[in-house]
């Protein structure tokens, strides 16, 4: 396998760890154990950590991170030593309902993720979240 | 202004952005306290070319004929450009233009029937819209002011870099704060505990050059639920074979308890309502289940949910029905059954049946463990009843021979619409292969439209209901069989014999 054949193979991995990592924060976010989703507990219990003052308020997320998002990958995917810088952002569209069934749309917004991926296993392993410019500005 | 127009109206969107217009769609029917009086359109043609584009003028003409009824007043939510206001003085609607200049929103002060929208968002247009339907009863004062707040505050961050405050202030306007802002909170106030975060607060550049390429996020995080390998495509395709086969009311039964009968109903209508979603729409679940309520425990809904009791009664009272609660996605309407409900009479039935068909595409009910039988008690006679509504009926089954005969003994019935057997496939060979369960299964698959397998995950569902984990998302298996559930539901004959 020549190196652009590795690289985009590598690619792909970090693509799948990203989805990965993304459907375990959505679990998280809408009160679900993502045991099994998320390979690194740490980075989990890291998260679970800052979303539990919300989690304990009794409302209810349900996670909509709209239809596309933007990845960008920096680092050397043929260097497994070190992990890959990825940037992932996307529109927040999630709702939010109260104990009592009234669901609220959350502001329009565009969030950026950014993570350390491992490349050998693909695995996310840092995350912090920020908001990113909107895409019409 | 709009106290003395009729009650029901025609939201018609020619914005331009195709994102502003679908969330602007699903706050206007989400926050709508009656659906029925409000419909949200999307015209082929958009912004002044709506009104000024002759070549275009007959599409538009066969696309108002067809779907925006005569007596209702229209509302047009728009985006300025050069020339729209000259289009907009004689028109007999009224309009929400987005304007992002106060000259722009100058051009519309002499209009009786316009209002500028300044900046033009989808919650920007959605406060200005609800805040004049109030009046109508259309909206709740304390939803439009709060859609008024998140706009306000979304147009000053637009203007204004947002800090570690922004908690509080979402703790403010919600009831808590939101999840999003915990994690940036946690990601400005923690770098210090965590390294690597310091470098990850904002992206760094590079010397190498950045690898960069489109990233479709799966379409379950559009709501909790859609299975996770769907495509944006393939839940739109499932959504319109719903909507071109017309309301659909689903029974899901067995004459036998255990089989996952509340267990396929939620798992298929959540995957179905995800469907619906991608265009706006919604699936609805009812418990029809009089003998055992509590089936529904694993739905987790909060507790004060309006039941079908609730519904039926304001129906007959001729009252506003109360609204339903929704379970695991926005798109699925729950109607749980209380657990003091008595009998249902045919009529009931028949009403809330119509009800529901108005409002939904797709209507999954959950049956009672009972032969439908009007004349055998309250459980059977409800089965009966809504079994006369059913477009299709869905029958559990599992690998026994009590099993086989629960199903056979359904079959038996006439009258019925077409059958879907959810059959789950034994875990062992030896029962998967056994002669006797494969003579029962070919003489079922004989009399039914479809047989679709189901993985038997009966241990795992339990426990998901155990821990309050929607039942769609306990295995990927178990994903797909209901989205092929739903897929055979969707494909079904339209008015085949009874």
């Amino acid at each position: 396998m020549n190196d652009h054949a590795i690289r985009e193979q590598r690619l792909d991995q970090v693509r799948d760890a990203v989805d990965e990592f993304a459907y375990s924060l959505g679990l998280l976010m809408a009160g679900h154990d993502p045991s099994g989703e998320c390979d690194d507990d740490a980075v989990e219990s890291q998260l679970y950590k800052a979303l539990s003052p919300f989690l304990a308020g009794g409302d209810v997320m349900h996670p909509d991170f709209g239809p596309f998002g933007d990845l960008r990958v920096e680092g050397d995917l043929l260097q497994t030593g070190q992990p890959v810088l990825t940037t992932l952002e996307f529109d927040d569209r999630c709702v939010r309902q109260t104990p009592r069934g009234r669901l609220i749309p959350a502001q329009r917004r565009r969030l950026r993720l950014v993570m350390h991926v491992t490349l050998d296993p693909a695995r996310v392993v840092d995350c912090a979240v920020s908001e990113a410019p909107t895409r019409s500005d | 202004m709009l106290n003395d127009t009729p009650a029901r109206y025609a939201v018609i969107l020619l914005v331009a952005d195709d994102d502003v217009a679908e969330s602007l769609t699903r706050m206007l029917r989400d926050l709508c306290a009656d659906a029925t009086r409000l419909t949200v359109h999307r015209p082929p043609v958009q912004g002044i070319g709506f009104f000024a584009d002759s070549v275009a003028q007959r599409q538009v003409d066969a696309w108002w004929d067809a779907e925006i009824p005569v007596d209702v007043p229209p509302l047009f939510v728009v985006d300025h450009s050069g020339g729209l206001p000259a289009w907009l003085g004689a028109l007999d609607g009224r309009c929400y233009v987005g304007v992002r200049s106060a000259e722009a929103a100058a051009e519309y002060f002499h209009l009786t029937n316009a209002s500028a929208v300044s900046r033009g968002s989808s919650l920007d247009y959605a406060a200005a819209v609800m805040n004049d339907l109030v009046a109508d009863g259309l909206y709740e004062r304390t939803e439009a002011d709060r859609v008024g707040l998140m706009a306000g505050r979304s147009r000053s961050d637009a203007g204004h870099e947002r800090g570690p405050s922004s908690p509080l202030l979402a703790a403010e306007d919600s009831g808590g704060p939101d999840p999003f802002d915990l994690l940036i909170a946690m990601t400005l106030s923690e770098a210090d505990a965590m390294t690597p975060a310091r470098s990850l607060a904002e992206p760094r550049s590079a010397g190498r050059a950045p690898a960069r390429r489109a990233f479709h996020l799966p379409t379950w995080t559009r709501g909790a639920g859609a299975r996770r390998d769907d495509t944006h495509r393939s839940a739109r395709n499932l959504a319109d074979e719903f909507i071109k086969r017309g309301s659909t009311i689903v029974a899901v039964g067995s004459r036998k308890g255990g089989v996952g009968k509340t267990s396929h109903a939620a798992g298929v209508a959540i995957i179905a309502g995800a469907a619906l979603d991608s265009i706006g729409r919604c699936a609805a679940l009812v418990d029809a289940n009089l003998a055992n309520p509590d089936a529904w425990g694993q739905l987790n809904l909060p507790t004060g949910a309006a039941t079908v009791r609730d519904v039926i009664a304001a129906l007959a009272g001729n009252q506003e029905p109360p609204r339903p609660v929704h379970a695991s996605t926005p798109s699925l309407a729950c109607y749980p059954e209380s657990r003091d409900a008595s009998e249902y009479t045919r009529t009931e039935i028949g009403f809330f049946a119509a009800f529901l068909r108005e409002k939904y595409p797709l209507i999954i009910v959950d049956l009672s463990n009972r032969l439908p039988d009007p004349t055998a008690g309250p459980e059977a006679a409800a089965a009966a009843y809504w079994l006369e509504h059913a477009d299709v009926l869905v029958l559990p089954s599992a690998a026994s021979k009590q099993d086989f005969n629960s199903v056979l003994d359904y079959l038996d019935m006439r009258d019925l619409p077409p059958v879907i057997i959810a059959s789950l496939v034994a875990r062992s060979r030896r029962n998967r292969e056994h002669p006797l369960a494969r003579r029962y299964l070919s003489a079922i698959a004989q009399r039914a439209y479809r047989v679709v397998d189901m993985p038997d995950d009966a241990e795992r569902v339990r426990y998901a209901g155990m821990e309050g984990v929607p039942v769609e998302t306990v295995s990927s298996a178990l994903r797909a069989a209901y989205r092929e559930l739903a897929v055979a539901i969707a494909q079904c004959p339209v008015g085949a014999p009874r």
